[in-house]
């Protein structure tokens, strides 16, 4: 008995035990009330053996339908969308506002233009003389 | 149904937090750990069930984030040199005397067999289940493991002296 206990513990150090025939061995160690190194260190192995970590959390598994992230795409695009037109409107709105100035502007300029012509239309009646004049500078010349 | 990730990779999770303990030595920190790899690997599901080794990428991905938090903590190194950089195992006040006297054991051991000591005495893992873990082919896991437990001996028979 005592020389199957050496063989094991022989066949131990050399790194030929199965599982069964360690545990069996562990057990012994751990009924031994001699203590020693060994048991300490045996100990020492189920110590960690029981360490566990307190909480590993599951990643999160990927939405089959992301339909959060869909409508936050959607959101922004449709701002975009909303922001580009009323930017256009706007423009176009400028655009109209400032012909309409301009036009607003030649009908005053024109207005002007027309203040203070009609004492010229008298002149208007004596502009017959003219030709008179052309016809002293065309007999000159000859 | 249970999703691949519910099945597969879910129930890795205790086992890959207490090996990023092996390299953080800080409970808050391989919580961490684990919580990206797991987040990963739920991303990489996909991918991961198409995969030969399922378990080896999640690994790898643990020792990357543990890696990833120790350079944080101002301590640059490769994966290699972890061993020998990794958190000190006096600093870490919460842990048992019994707790420690591991730590400080696996903390001599080359990372490989560091490894290998921990699936194997810790994780209970067979030969096979700790090459899929770590990628490797169960002759190296059998000659790692029989020179780790070979340091054991030699710790124990010295501790305390």
């Amino acid at each position: 008995m005592e020389n199957k206990h050496e063989e094991l513990w022989d066949k131990y150090w050399k790194g030929e035990t199965t599982l069964e025939e360690e545990n069996m061995l562990f057990s012994e160690v751990e009924a031994d009330q001699q203590g020693g190194s060994l048991k300490d260190f045996f100990s020492g192995i189920q110590a960690i053996r029981s360490e566990k970590p307190i909480a590993v959390q599951l990643p999160l598994p990927k939405q089959k339908y992301p339909w959060q992230k869909l409508a936050a795409v959607l959101l922004v695009f449709l701002t975009v969308t909303a922001c580009w037109w009323g930017y256009k409107e706007y423009e176009q709105q400028q655009q109209e506002m400032a012909y309409q100035q301009v036009v607003e502007a030649m009908g005053k300029i024109q207005l002007n233009l027309r203040k203070g012509t009609s004492h010229l239309e008298s002149m208007e009646k004596i502009k017959y003389l003219n030709s008179g004049v052309n016809w002293y500078d065309n007999n000159k010349n000859n | 149904m249970k999703s691949f990730f519910e099945s597969q990779l879910w129930p890795l999770k205790n086992r890959l937090y207490r090996f990023a303990m092996l390299w953080l030595k800080d409970r808050d920190k391989a919580q961490d750990a684990v919580q990206e790899t797991m987040t990963k690997g739920f991303l990489q599901q996909q991918y991961l069930s198409s995969i030969e080794n399922p378990t080896g990428w999640m690994v790898k991905t643990l020792k990357n984030e543990a890696l990833q938090q120790i350079r944080e903590a101002g301590k640059w190194g490769t994966m290699d040199e972890v061993g020998d950089r990794a958190m000190e195992v006096d600093s870490e006040v919460d842990f048992s005397q019994k707790t420690k006297m591991v730590f400080r054991f696996i903390e001599k051991l080359p990372e490989r067999q560091k490894e290998i000591f921990f699936l194997r005495e810790v994780e209970g893992l067979t030969h096979r289940e700790m090459a899929a873990y770590l990628d490797l082919n169960e002759g190296q896991v059998k000659v790692e493991l029989h020179r780790a437990r070979k340091k054991l001996k030699s710790f124990l028979e010295n501790y305390g002296k």
